[in-house]
């Protein structure tokens, strides 16, 4: 069996509801109309029993506005929370380095001291400029 | 009405802004497409509280999305497609197998002759088919949408629109045959 070339004008006269005795003789006889017009009836049965109820436009609108105003809010505050958690990581960084620095006399500690003094600067300075200036 | 609530008063740019479209595009739009794609939505899924959170979603993410100016044909299509992946991604996820809603507590003892026993015997022969399945003959004969429109909203590709039709229609029809439907339409 292949689709029949009168498919679409037996979907129109199941649409419109003008049928030609002609067309009814045709599904009557053609297998693929009659595989046609039965899905397309209870199709259309299936879409006129469907639960009708949709919420009204302006509660949706309203609630895609309250919505898209917060994930913007929290797409806003995500380098914040980069910058946090980066400036965290190199503090404890520096704060390690400060330890061994002071627990040592060797030139490598003092060195490494200095180093751990200046991150611990920078990272704090850098946090609060990024900080005040996302606000 | 503009807001059925006022927005609360919160810092920054507007957000109709983030929005792809305004309030009064958006409210032609939605009166336009909402009760078909709940429809679809619906019978698509069987399960209506379901459906009116996919619609939602769908309608949220088209708002969001950055599209180039399009007709409301177009717009029409693409929500449909994010409805659709929508409702795959709910199947996936919970490997969801709607069970006959006969067996649905709202509907025991119910008038055989209802409306909303109509609706279950249909839902029923429609969960019998893949939701895929469904996507499909939905889209062909409620919609009437063209092979490449329902192409665009599945993912398939159009020259496999048309055989993949054919076969779901022929177990329709066979399903529907078994079940008693469609009797009057054979005299």
């Amino acid at each position: 069996m292949t689709i029949c070339d009168r498919e679409q004008e037996l979907l129109a006269a199941l649409r419109s509801g003008n049928w030609t005795p002609e067309l009814r003789a045709h599904l009557a006889a053609c297998e693929s109309c009659a595989d046609a017009a039965i899905t397309a009836e209870f199709l259309h049965q299936a879409a006129a029993t469907a639960d009708p109820h949709v919420p009204p436009a302006g509660l949706v609108w309203w609630k895609a506005q309250l919505r898209a105003r917060r994930e913007s809010a929290q797409a806003a505050a995500r380098p914040v929370l980069i910058a946090e958690r980066a400036a965290a990581i190199v503090a404890l960084l520096g704060a390690v380095g400060a330890l061994a620095w002071l627990s040592s006399d060797s030139t490598l500690a003092a060195l490494a001291g200095i180093v751990a003094l200046v991150l611990l600067t920078t990272a704090a300075a850098g946090a609060l400029l990024f900080a005040w200036s996302k606000k | 009405m503009t807001h059925p609530l006022p927005l609360p008063a919160t810092g920054g740019a507007g957000v109709s802004e983030c929005l792809a479209m305004t309030e009064a595009e958006f409210r032609d739009f939605y009166t336009l497409t909402a009760r078909p794609l709940k429809s679809y939505l619906s019978r698509l899924t069987g399960n209506p509280a379901l459906a009116e959170d996919l619609l939602q979603e769908s309608f949220y993410r088209l708002l969001r999305a950055s599209l180039p100016a399009m007709e409301a044909a177009a717009r029409k299509s693409y929500l449909y497609r994010i409805a659709t992946n929508l409702a795959r991604d709910h199947f996936r996820a919970s490997k969801f197998q709607p069970a006959p809603l006969e067996d649905h507590p709202h509907f025991a003892g119910e008038d055989p002759t209802s409306a909303a026993h109509l609706s279950t015997d249909i839902q029923n022969v429609l969960n019998e088919i893949k939701p895929n399945e469904r996507e499909l003959m939905w889209l062909a004969y409620v919609e009437g949408a063209s092979h490449r429109e329902i192409a665009a909203v599945t993912g398939l590709k159009e020259a496999s629109v048309r055989p993949l039709l054919f076969r779901v229609r022929q177990k329709l029809a066979a399903l529907l045959r078994e079940r008693g439907f469609g009797k009057e339409n054979q005299q």
